[in-house]
């Protein structure tokens, strides 16, 4: 909201600048611009969505008054005057001063404007016109529409209501960022700035008899703005008998629209109930500033105001204007309770000594009302342009940010119960110095992803993304981590040649639908995955014996793999995976304790090729939920007090023998003396036989209560032999 | 045929060029001096088994002498061994030093964290200390813990500062009002106190989403969130919170100030400025000059929030505070662009 300092000072005496942003500002209303136009000072002020008073320059007056004590010079109340001044009159109060001045006594119900004199035509002159004047308004939403005030005003002729307005009017205008238009429509504008009551001109040969009701199923309006919405039942309508004539609140139709043509107006001041206005304004993206107010909550009491100050306006700018008596319907404003304060609720609350004068001294100046009052509690009429003030809370507030925030002294609350550490928090932690440690970096990516088009992967979407790459939620952490690798390989240099080495890794959630026997916290299955991507050489290029050259295979993202689960203290089983995300051949997933963990290899090369990225992208993508929950902190048994008894043991398989079913067939021929098997050389080729391949164990055998003996160790070592013959039909290798 | 003086006589020679060969000697050279001299055939061995000729009063001398010259001998080869170590040693240690400003070489690069999940970590870690224990919850929400519970009903001009992403449901599936991203983790709250009495003291960090999208703004960012209800719970302690929690993040020299401001689920509320991180609160571009920067939003938990949980707000009181962690990260580590955390860029993940 602009608010023009020369307009302020209009209704309320002003500090210097500075120090009436800093006193706004500390008062809630926070001066984010302060802005230097032609002579006068322009705030830029952020009025958050409770304050619709302050989206005026009366409401602001308001506050100052109430901050720094002065009185408010706002314009008089009381009933529409009955002849309206002359144009310097007009002119003069629109600058400041003596805003209004009375009505004379006894004027005419039908008043003429400049030039003829006010009260000069009797009821007997009345113009030709007036027959025209359109019957009451109607209001057959009165939940709807509260109150419905018009007023028909007649020039001598065409054109004067679409002149431009005084200099001065559009120069306040301008200074609060609203483009003149023309008399009426500045007019209108100004009263809302001022005041804040939004205001409509029609073209009054546009109205014979104004009906407000809500719109029928597939009703339509041309709008000012040129479209014609589809309305929708629920909608509010201003009508001309049948025939809509603006959209309540937010905007008006082009066909009453005033132009060089009009020679009369209608008027509207009008109280709307905010929701409607709000569902309809934000159903047809027309946020306007007449429906920014409205949805927000307009001073029921301002529609009698409003109107006789355009009214006057009008007079003062146009000579020769008559004006019929105003016309009004009521409909059920929302009925306001009085609040009821607790002196000792304010201290409470805020943890500050305030005594109970100082408290009603400051609801006093913003306009609260008292009622009843003893020396525990006030009960207090909320002044009618509060709309969010309702309960005691919002008085305690008011009373603490007129007095100052930093009047209430910091302290902090008595200590509770320590908290206890989530779960997650040690294993995470660990998690996060293995990938660290094997230079993985931490990413964050978007939980956005581009729409599934019914990929499984992606199922859950959203109603307005901001764009198709970012409309559905990821079920896997991979695709992100996938684009950030080929926008590293867009930039990142080659060294000597050699690619460069990417090792991302991310803890984020992926997004899906629940089964349906599935319980989830939320409406949607969330999944906490640690997932990661390395693609490059296995080590630093380095200046040395050209180390560093190798790309990573299967087996360093197993390595990864393990360290993990190493340091979660969790036994880890590997298999082979038919995970889409991988290349058939060299895929596995990881399990833990007989559950699935995670799935780990390469990247399949169909899905390579549509991340634009190379062969040889290794990932993995593992449950954090799973892993972090079966987190075993490390029990520690000493060290062994023999010695170990090492023998080296190479055994030749058939191909399709795996490396697990020979590590289980040692470890269970080898029983507890086999401490250790750990394989050190694999060979497939000449001299063995096609389709075979050599695994070369070290064994290590140690017995916990002896040193043992060499014929002990034959005799394991021989058992381990003879049931890999049996088991595998393992032979020795020569 | 053997004399009674030719032992000695022999024993004699046999020392003399030992004295002569052995500190002469290369290292390969001293093992074959002491095979011939000491061995079980050498010359020593020879000498002691010529003297069984001796006439038995001349034998123990005899074998005196002999042994003697064993350990003379003894002592040169070591002497001469520790002397040819010795040699080498100096010759290593005094040869050209290595080229020490090589590069140093690393098994594997270190691994950084994310600015933004290291800011939550320590975010936690200072609510931690003062008692607060992480709470999380779904980031797919339904409306009521996003915003009905929040003493934001539908149509509340107040959801327009929150610009929402609503999810579509599934097919067929019947949900408890609209589904959405949330967009503050305060739902984490609701359900908290949904599910236990009071006193509660929890902060949630997290994802939350916006439908914005420039410089400062992202459609995805992290929020964390701090709440503590109790009985006696004031305005004053919220301060002191927050100053407390202002200091652990940035710095003793940091100071809070609170204007008023407004969240629908809070009352009183404020906005949170902090001493500026890049003039230090001398006044600068950054801050307009003020010196402060608004980073939190916070206030007393509002009567219908905790009437909405089923908490007497005549019997319990709290305060809540709310801050973008990605903004904490930005200005801690002077970053001006919030959408380089999202970007992955390893040429700016590399600078951690």
């Amino acid at each position: 909201m602009r608010i023009s300092l020369a307009w302020l000072a209009d209704l309320v005496a002003l500090p210097p600048a500075a120090e009436l942003a800093e006193g706004l500002t500390f008062a809630g209303l926070e001066v984010e611009r302060i802005e230097e136009v032609g002579d006068d000072t322009v705030f830029e002020i952020n009025v958050t969505p409770n304050r619709a008073d302050c989206l005026s320059h009366l409401g602001i007056a308001r506050e100052v008054s109430a901050r720094i004590g002065a009185p408010l010079r706002a314009p008089p109340r009381g009933s529409l005057p009955r002849a309206f001044p002359g144009p310097q009159q007009a002119l003069s109060a629109g600058r400041g001063g003596d805003l209004l001045p009375r009505a004379p006594a006894g004027a005419s119900p039908v008043s003429r404007g400049a030039g003829d004199g006010a009260g000069e035509a009797g009821p007997g002159s009345l113009p030709a016109w007036l027959a025209r004047v359109p019957a009451p308004p109607r209001i057959d939403a009165p939940d709807r529409c509260g109150r419905y005030l018009g007023q028909a005003i007649a020039a001598p002729g065409k054109g004067a209501f679409a002149a431009p307005s005084p200099p001065w009017m559009q120069a306040r205008l301008a200074a609060c960022g609203v483009r003149p238009i023309g008399l009426a429509v500045d007019v209108t504008n100004y009263v809302m700035l001022e005041l804040g009551q939004p205001l409509h001109a029609f073209d009054l040969s546009a109205v014979q008899a104004i009906v407000v009701r809500t719109s029928r199923e597939g009703e339509r309006l041309r709008t000012l703005d040129g479209n014609a919405p589809r309305l929708v039942p629920g909608d509010l309508l201003i009508c001309d008998g049948e025939r809509p004539i603006a959209l309540a609140g937010v905007m008006g139709g082009e066909a009453s629209a005033v132009t060089e043509e009009s020679s009369a107006l209608y008027l509207e001041a009008a109280w709307f109930a905010p929701e409607g206005i709000r569902r309809t304004a934000r159903r047809l993206s027309l946020h306007t500033e007449s429906s920014h107010r409205f949805e927000r909550g307009v001073d029921p009491k301002l529609p009698e105001r409003a109107l006789e100050r355009a009214v006057r306006l009008l007079f003062g700018a146009v000579a020769g204007l008559t004006a019929a008596p105003p016309q009004a319907a009521e409909g059920r404003l929302p009925s306001r309770r009085p609040v009821v304060l607790r002196f000792a609720r304010v201290g409470r609350l805020l943890g500050a000594e305030v005594p109970a004068e100082e408290s009603r001294r400051w609801l006093g100046a913003l306009g609260f009302v008292e009622e009843r009052r003893d020396e525990r509690e006030v009960e207090l009429a909320v002044p009618s342009w509060r709309f969010d003030v309702d309960g005691e809370v919002d008085l305690v507030e008011e009373i603490a940010r007129l007095r100052g925030y930093d009047r209430i002294a910091p302290s902090l609350p008595g200590s509770g119960r320590p908290p206890a550490a989530p779960a997650w928090q040690r294993p995470l932690a660990l998690a996060r110095a293995v990938f660290s440690a094997h230079g993985f970096h931490e990413a964050v990516h978007y939980s956005f992803v581009s729409r599934g088009d019914g990929d499984p992967a992606a199922p859950v979407e959203l109603e307005n993304p901001l764009g198709d790459e970012q409309a559905a939620l990821r079920g896997s952490l991979l695709p992100g981590l996938c684009g950030s690798l080929r926008r590293a390989l867009a930039h990142l240099p080659q060294v000597a040649g050699r690619p460069p080495a990417v090792r991302l890794y991310e803890s984020g959630r992926t997004y899906g639908w629940p089964a349906a026997d599935e319980r989830t916290t939320g409406p949607a299955r969330e999944r906490w995955r640690l997932s990661c991507l390395a693609y490059g050489p296995r080590s630093p290029v380095d200046w040395g014996r050209g180390r560093g050259g190798e790309p990573v295979d299967f087996f360093d993202m197993k390595g990864l793999v393990e360290g993990l689960a190493e340091a979660l203290g969790l036994p880890a089983a590997f298999a082979p995976s038919a995970s889409p995300w991988l290349h058939p051949r060299q895929a596995a997933s990881l399990t833990i304790g007989g559950r699935e963990a995670g799935v780990l290899g390469e990247l399949h090369p169909d899905l390579a090729e549509r991340f634009e990225l190379p062969r040889g992208v290794f990932v993995a993508e593992l449950s954090a939920d799973l892993l972090l929950a079966a987190y075993r902190p490390p029990r520690f048994s000493g060290v062994p007090k023999f010695p170990a008894v090492l023998r080296d043991l190479a055994l030749v398989v058939a191909g399709d023998v795996t490396a697990a079913q020979v590590e289980a067939a040692l470890r269970e021929a080898g029983g507890a003396l086999l401490e250790a098997a750990v394989l050190f050389d694999l060979y497939a080729g000449p001299p063995l036989p096609e389709g075979h391949r050599s695994l070369a164990y070290s064994l290590r055998f140690r017995a916990a209560d002896r040193t043992l003996t060499d014929a002990e160790v034959a005799a394991v070592h021989a058992a381990i032999v003879a049931a890999a013959r049996e088991k595998l039909g393992a032979r020795l290798r020569g | 045929m053997v004399t009674a003086g030719q032992p000695q006589l022999l024993l004699g020679d046999l020392l003399e060029r030992a004295r002569r060969e052995i500190p002469a000697a290369g290292a390969d050279e001293l093992e074959a001096q002491r095979v011939r001299l000491l061995g079980r055939k050498g010359e020593l061995s020879a000498l002691l088994r010529g003297m069984g000729a001796l006439p038995a009063g001349e034998r123990p001398a005899a074998g005196a002498a002999v042994n003697a010259a064993r350990d003379e001998i003894e002592a040169l080869l070591t002497a001469r061994r520790e002397a040819i170590l010795r040699e080498a040693r100096a010759a290593e240690l005094g040869g050209a030093p290595i080229d020490v400003t090589l590069p140093g070489r690393r098994i594997a690069a270190r691994g950084r964290r994310h600015p933004v999940s290291e800011a939550q970590d320590d975010l936690v870690e200072i609510l931690a200390r003062m008692g607060y224990e992480v709470a999380e919850g779904p980031e797919i929400e339904l409306d009521y813990y996003n915003f009905e519970a929040l003493n934001m009903p539908p149509d509340h001009p107040a959801r327009d500062m929150q610009d929402t992403f609503y999810v579509r449901p599934p097919a067929g599936a019947r949900t408890a009002g609209p589904i959405l991203l949330r967009t503050h983790t305060s739902p984490v709250q609701i359900r908290t106190m949904l599910a236990r009495p009071p006193p509660v003291r929890i902060c949630s960090p997290g994802k939350v989403y916006r439908r914005d999208d420039d410089p400062t703004h992202s459609p995805m960012f992290h929020q964390i969130e701090v709440l503590c209800v109790d009985r006696d719970i004031t305005f004053g302690h919220l301060a002191g919170t927050l100053d407390a929690f202002v200091r652990g993040f940035f710095g003793e020299d940091f100071r809070v100030r609170l204007r008023p401001s407004y969240f629908p689920f809070v009352e009183p509320g404020a906005e949170v400025d902090v001493t500026c991180t890049f003039c230090l609160g001398k006044g600068c571009r950054t801050c307009k000059g003020s010196g402060f920067v608004e980073v939190l939003g916070a206030g007393l938990v509002h009567p219908r929030v905790l009437r909405a949980v089923g908490y007497d707000p005549e019997e319990v009181s709290g305060f809540a505070f709310g801050c973008g962690i990605d903004r904490l990260a930005m200005l801690r580590s002077g970053i001006d662009d919030l959408r380089l955390f999202f970007e992955n860029d390893l040429r700016f993940l590399e600078q951690a």
